[in-house]
């Protein structure tokens, strides 16, 4: 009897022993890791900035390099060679897909696959910076107005409604003629749009953040902690935000792709990254001619599938980051 | 009570949601009448099938099909919903007006004057007083009515004169610029009191207008006003930094007035009154930092008086009831077009509270127009303008009855046209549109109407004031392949600064700057520059060029842009293109923020061209200013001769090219496309150009 | 409640005053003004003449001044004249109101009526095929341009197959009326409408979904489970509530979108909403339009705002203000 007691205890001791104690952070990456289509997500994501970050360092041609073709021999000449001046010259636009361009030409006569590399440097950091910075606005503000409630939750919720009242696109049209007398150059055009889209979206994040604020607020925990007496700073922080964690992921990877597309209808109505460069949202902007849309699909599906896969990439790693923080998660 | 507030809350959200959709679902079917002309919302015919009732008649009924077809559906541009000949601001409400108005005279394929429901001609007249005076009669045909039965009378044009001079007229037509005897006073009959008694003078003793105790108080108002006006102008110098605080001498001197050192802001404002020679209008006018005189004065002084009771402009008469004559006191190459090209307007209908300075009766019919046209307004809803025929138009009633413009954005008009929805319309051309439609040649056929303007890049010479510069930037501009790439025939390269489809244009114009990047460092290096470490620099500076372009701007600059981009970079200089919508590039433009822009001019019908390139001219945004091309422009514009105006257009094209300040860059077609199933294509005009088409036989269209 | 709502009306009125004297300066700060943009290719003009026309409009006034002769016109209920349309204001919102109405209305409805019952099956059946398709195709709906869409769409229907007209809001060459007329209307707005419900349907699924997995994983669901009530009572008497409690709060902020138009899809489909009006007056400067649509839309906005936050108390019992 006490030797069954013992080699019980025994048992117990070592299995005790033999536990892997994981710290938090190990495991919400344990759990993030299982879920396959993060993972993939993740994947594409990683191969994305890959392609875009160091891909043009293969590609022979530059980000807005036209070609030109003389006509009467077909050989192509590239800008910077001379001689392009002559009658027989013209402009090598919407070329077909080649050994020399794998995926053709667009319409100005630039190298399609060199375009969506840098393009897209652009698409993917304008949607990192955007999101960061309405996240740290909105989640701070909403929370603050959430939580205390009252006065401060009035003046807070003045301030989202009057940032809501702002027409997007006169403001952008007056952001862009400042941008001009101010003498800001083309190529740095895009980071300051940046700045003020961030700016301007931190009004929707603050209004869910505090929604979903306002009922946590009265759960009994949140008594708890009041009872305990820790700082406010502290229940915010480490107690309430991170319920509203779920509303605040999914914001997050809705937004990055919102961001990309607010940029190519920017774009569209001329208000987004200068000419010439190369962005995905402008790229597929071409599909309003209808000749392009019909006969040259290499302009402007790659750009289209690269957007859709980004998207869909930080929409899984939203959901697989979603599950893996939440500790009522069984699986 | 748990359970109520849940049922409250589902109640409240299905309900908004509710009420949301049955707001948006109800109006379907009944459109508001908001912007009709006031008659029934949807007409009662229904759809345009079989009507084989024989042809048209004329006079008094309506007007039957001839065929199967009975509605000629137009694909334009966006609609203002602004029907009115003088208030339109939109070409494509115009359309509307042309099929609506009957004219004195139009223009002919080839943009010449001819008759139309009337007539003009010019006679030279010399005066009593000895001066020249140049009498245009102008004539309408008789037996015109209206489309509500009125007869058509010469009242009917004078009328639209008088429109046009009104002092509070806002619309686009420029009638009152011309030099017509007594439309200046007509139309400044009214000016603030201040300027009047400046102009009148010290010594005035006429005290119908004013009194003269306000004479007397506004010339002692004046010393003081005059100060406090120089005052300003010093301030202003001295904030921009050039000049120390308190030394109005000094600041006199960098606004171009000489005076002793120590001077006070009386002897600055005495200093310009005597440059002015007491014209104190054009001194507070042109020399204001800001202010106009009578700001500093007390604001009585600024009222608006009445000269005159000016009611009538000497220079229009009428003969009789179909006649009336114009006279100008200087010649003016388009006087005829000026006078006679103009729709015939009814006076009974637009005019019936209209008295000098109140044009809001006029402006209340410009949701329903009316006029002797081939076709009368019937409603305007849905973006689609409906227009029916009229059967008492001069030159017969038309064959089509029906006429319906409607609003299609310009990638879809081929793809609507082809699918049979729409008759005629006018895409952008290009090779691949005209592809398209010859593989369709049984649903669609086309026509290329050359485009009456023309694209080229500006440079402001005020920003780069060296010639040699200027040079080397147009030499650096390679036009001839980009062109031919994204046009093909429907584009050609021009070589100056006119729109080609004017007859004055000269044809066989040599090319100015061709592209030769070697000879573009040559004139750099004239200019000063030399290559150092790399950069092409000058006083320390680097060679950098910024240019605008518009986002609605074409291919071809695009490339011609990036070719200079890049050259300039080989060679040590930058080119900073900033590519900005077109309502932020318009005033970057005029006002001079530019180095060099890239836009396009379009409609011209004559070849004046003072406004663009004159010193005083409105449009002159590149800010070149030669007397001698003053004087050669002002020289056409009195030159009657055909073939002596050609040669003064010539020499003035070649300074403007010589001072580099513009280079045209192509000049395009526009298309026509038309529905080869729905219309009897030879009943379309042998030929089309940019001032003739369809509209203007419109009454002789047949359709299938 | 009544008091909170009462406080919350005044302070509106406090916001719009504010709200105004922003849009005014943003309206003023747009380049270019009306008189220029007009006058701009036409060769013929003088600067007295653009000066006089300055005058015509009131452009030629100062920014203060503008402002507060604007503010006494719009408390009396004259929002000024449109300089693009040459009608007030009011009459020209009025007139294209219906059609954007109609359009967003009923994308809205079609949006919602998808994505209530897509997002909870999703939820149900998290990690299942089922799952994974129904939030890649709600996910391809928004992470693609609307202009894409309609321009594929276009040409599958309109120029592929021929069934659906192309662009407009009726068909111009025959006059229906009644019934025919509604019946053509519907016709040219199913591409339109597709469209938005394609790029909108996508986030509220997602909305639905998210919030329905926080539910199901609630004590409440199980003790649900556990006490046998069958899962159609589970899900729709219990969880289903919970989830709606961010979506009707949307609701509110929805309002000012109904009237906001889609800009790029109505120009695509050249259909006479408030969208494309509203962009053909900020690049033509169309001042007086712009103060009345946008004030409007402001107020739209904090209604919105008012009837969110009322929905929010009305439906979680746990909120108090």
């Amino acid at each position: 009897m006490e030797d069954m007691q013992t080699k019980n205890q025994q048992e117990q001791d070592e299995f005790e022993q033999n536990q892997v104690i994981l710290t938090p952070g190990q495991l919400v990456a344990k759990r993030f890791f299982r879920n396959k289509l993060a993972c993939v997500g993740l994947g594409i994501i990683i191969v994305m900035v890959l392609f875009c970050a160091i891909g043009p360092f293969f590609s022979p041609y530059g980000e807005y390099e036209i070609f030109y073709i003389d006509n009467e021999t077909g050989k192509e000449v590239r800008m910077a060679e001379g001689g392009v001046g002559g009658s027989n010259m013209g402009v090598n636009v919407k070329a077909p897909m080649s050994s020399k361009h794998w995926l053709g030409t667009d319409a100005d006569g630039r190298d399609v696959l060199t375009r969506i590399m840098y393009g897209g440097r652009i698409s993917l950091t304008v949607g990192i910076v955007v999101v960061v910075i309405e996240l740290i606005t909105g989640v701070l503000m909403g929370g603050i107005a959430g939580y205390y409630g009252g006065a401060v939750d009035m003046v807070i919720m003045r301030l989202v409604e009057i940032f809501n009242s702002i027409p997007f696109i006169p403001l952008m049209l007056i952001i862009a003629s400042v941008m001009f007398a101010a003498g800001v150059l083309p190529q740095y055009k895009i980071y300051y749009i940046m700045g003020v889209m961030g700016i301007l979206y931190w009004a929707g994040v603050a209004r869910l953040v505090r929604g979903q604020i306002l009922s946590l607020r009265e759960l009994e925990y949140m008594q708890a902690a009041e009872a305990t007496g820790i700082r406010t700073s502290r229940k915010i922080l480490k107690h309430l935000i991170p319920n509203v964690m779920p509303i605040i992921i999914l914001i997050a990877t809705m937004d990055m792709g919102g961001v990309i597309l607010t940029e190519s209808v920017l774009s569209y109505l001329g208000v987004g990254i200068a000419w010439p460069y190369a962005s995905w949202g402008n790229m597929v902007d071409v599909v309003n001619q209808s000749v392009i849309l019909k006969n040259y699909v290499n302009i402007w599906l790659p750009p289209g599938i690269c957007i859709l896969l980004t998207v869909l990439a930080w929409n899984f790693i939203g959901d697989g980051m979603r599950d893996a923080f939440d500790p009522r998660m069984k699986r | 009570m748990k359970k109520m507030r849940q049922a409250l809350a589902l109640l409240l959200s299905v309900a908004m949601l509710t009420a949301l959709t049955a707001c948006g679902g109800g109006k379907d079917g009944g459109n508001t009448d908001g912007g009709n002309a006031g008659d029934s919302g949807n007409t009662e015919q229904s759809g345009g099938t079989e009507d084989n009732s024989g042809d048209a008649q004329d006079g008094g009924d309506e007007v039957q099909a001839t065929g199967t077809y009975d509605t000629l559906v137009i694909g334009t541009g966006d609609f203002e919903g602004v029907f009115s000949p003088y208030f339109y601001s939109s070409t494509y409400d115009n359309q509307v007006n042309d099929l609506i108005f009957a004219t004195v005279s139009r223009l002919n394929k080839d943009g010449e004057v001819v008759d139309d429901a009337g007539h003009v001609e010019v006679e030279e007249v010399k005066a009593e007083d000895g001066t020249t005076k140049y009498v245009y009669t102008v004539s309408i045909q008789e037996g015109m009515k209206f489309s509500d039965g009125e007869d058509v009378t010469i009242d009917d044009v004078i009328f639209s004169y008088y429109v046009f001079a009104d002092p509070t007229y806002d619309g686009m037509s420029t009638f009152n610029t011309l030099d017509i005897e007594g439309l200046a006073d007509y139309v400044n009959a009214q000016k603030p009191l201040w300027e009047a008694i400046s102009a009148a003078g010290q010594e005035n003793t006429d005290f119908s207008i004013w009194t003269e105790d306000q004479q007397k108080a506004f010339w002692e108002a004046v010393p003081a006003a005059g100060a406090s006006f120089a005052q300003e102008i010093v301030d202003y110098v001295v904030a921009s930094g050039d000049v120390e605080a308190g030394d109005i001498a000094a600041a006199a001197g960098a606004w171009g007035f000489e005076l002793e050192a120590g001077a006070t802001a009386e002897d600055f404002f005495n200093a310009m009154v005597a440059k002015y020679e007491n014209d104190l209008v054009a001194l507070s006018g042109t020399e204001t930092a800001g202010s106009s005189l009578v700001d500093f004065m007390d604001e009585s002084f600024a009222e608006m008086v009445e000269l005159a009771s000016v009611d009538t402009i000497t220079g229009i008469q009428k003969v009789d009831d179909y006649t009336c004559t114009v006279t100008f006191n200087t010649p003016n190459i388009s006087g005829d077009k000026q006078v006679a090209w103009l729709p015939i307007v009814p006076e009974h209908y637009y005019g019936a509270d209209f008295s000098k300075g109140h044009l809001e009766g006029v402006k209340e019919k410009n949701s329903a127009p009316m006029g002797s046209g081939p076709y009368v307004f019937d409603n305007y809803d849905n973006k689609i303008v409906s227009l029916k025929a009229n059967p008492d138009y001069f030159k017969g009633a038309p064959k089509i009855p029906n006429v319906k413009l409607q609003y299609v954005a310009d990638e879809a008009k081929v793809d609507t046209l082809l699918n049979g929805d729409i008759d005629i319309t006018d895409p952008p051309a290009s090779l691949e549109i005209i592809e398209e439609i010859e593989a369709s040649s049984d649903k669609a056929s086309y026509n290329l109407v050359d485009f009456a303007g023309y694209g080229y890049i500006g440079i402001n010479a005020e920003r780069i004031p060296d010639q040699n510069v200027r040079k080397g930037l147009m030499h650096l501009m390679n036009r001839a392949p980009a062109v031919s790439s994204y046009y093909g025939e429907l584009a050609h390269v021009i070589e100056r600064p006119m729109t080609p489809t004017l007859a004055e244009y000269p044809d066989d114009a040599k090319e100015y700057y061709g592209y030769d990047p070697a000879k573009a460092l040559e004139y750099f290096k004239a200019a000063g520059y030399e290559e150092k470490d790399g950069k092409l620099m000058k006083d320390g500076e680097q060679l950098v060029v910024e240019i605008g372009i518009g986002e609605l701007s074409t291919h071809p600059a695009k490339a011609i842009l990036t070719q200079m981009v890049s050259d300039m970079q080989g060679m040590g200089a930058e080119l900073v293109v900033q590519d900005m919508q077109f309502s932020n590039l318009s005033p970057a433009v005029t006002g001079g923020d530019l180095d060099m822009w890239v836009m396009a001019w379009g409609n011209s019908t004559d070849c004046d061209q003072t406004q663009m390139f004159g010193s005083k001219g409105g449009s002159n945004y590149q800010r070149y200013y030669s007397d001698e091309l003053d004087a050669v422009l002002e020289q056409i514009k009195l030159t009657v001769d055909f073939d002596e105006r050609c040669k003064l257009v010539e020499q003035s094209l070649d300074m403007i090219m010589d001072a580099a300040v513009y280079m045209p860059i192509y000049q395009r077609s526009d298309m026509e496309v038309y529905n080869a199933a729905t219309l009897n294509l030879e009943t379309l005009p042998e030929e089309t150009t940019s001032y003739y088409n369809y509209v203007h036989e419109i009454e002789t269209l047949e359709m299938q | 409640m009544r008091q909170y709502i009462i406080k919350r009306l005044l302070i509106c009125i406090l916001v719009l005053f504010g709200v105004s004297i922003l849009l005014y300066s943003i309206a003023h700060m747009v380049p270019g003004d009306y008189v220029s943009n007009i006058t701009a290719g036409n060769q013929n003009i003088t600067p007295e003449m653009e000066q006089r026309m300055r005058e015509a409009y009131g452009l030629d006034k100062g920014l203060v001044e503008g402002y507060f002769s604007w503010l006494g016109d719009a408390l009396h209920g004259d929002f000024g004249t449109s300089f693009v349309y040459k009608q007030p204001v009011v009459e020209v919102i009025g007139k294209y109101m219906p059609a954007t109405l109609a359009l967003a209305g009923i994308s809205m409805f079609l949006e919602l009526l998808l994505a209530i019952p897509l997002g909870i099956l999703a939820a149900r059946r998290q990690y299942s095929v089922t799952d994974y398709t129904i939030v890649a195709i709600a996910i391809i709906g928004i992470s693609l341009p609307s202009f894409f869409f309609a321009a594929v769409l276009k040409r599958i229907f309109a120029v592929g197959l021929g069934i659906l007209p192309v662009s407009g809001m009726v068909t111009a060459r025959v006059n229906y009326t009644g019934l025919a007329l509604f019946g053509d209307l519907a016709k040219h707005f199913i591409l339109p409408i597709t469209v938005f419900v394609i790029t909108g349907v996508g986030s509220y699924l997602r909305y639905v979904r998210t919030n329905m997995l926080e539910v199901l994983s609630a004590d409440y669901v199980r003790t649900a489970r556990a006490k046998g009530l069958p899962e159609r009572k589970v899900i729709g008497k219990h969880a289903f509530r919970n989830t709606l409690i961010p979506i009707v709060t949307l609701v509110g902020g929805m309002i000012p979108g109904l009237f906001s138009g889609a800009v790029i899809t109505e120009s695509i489909f050249a259909l006479e909403g408030l969208g494309n009006v509203a962009l053909k007056a900020v690049y033509a400067g169309d001042i007086p339009y712009l103060m009345g649509f946008n004030m409007f839309i402001a107020a739209l906005t904090l209604i919105g705002t008012l009837v969110s936050d009322i929905l929010y108390a009305v439906v979680d019992p746990r909120v108090r203000y």
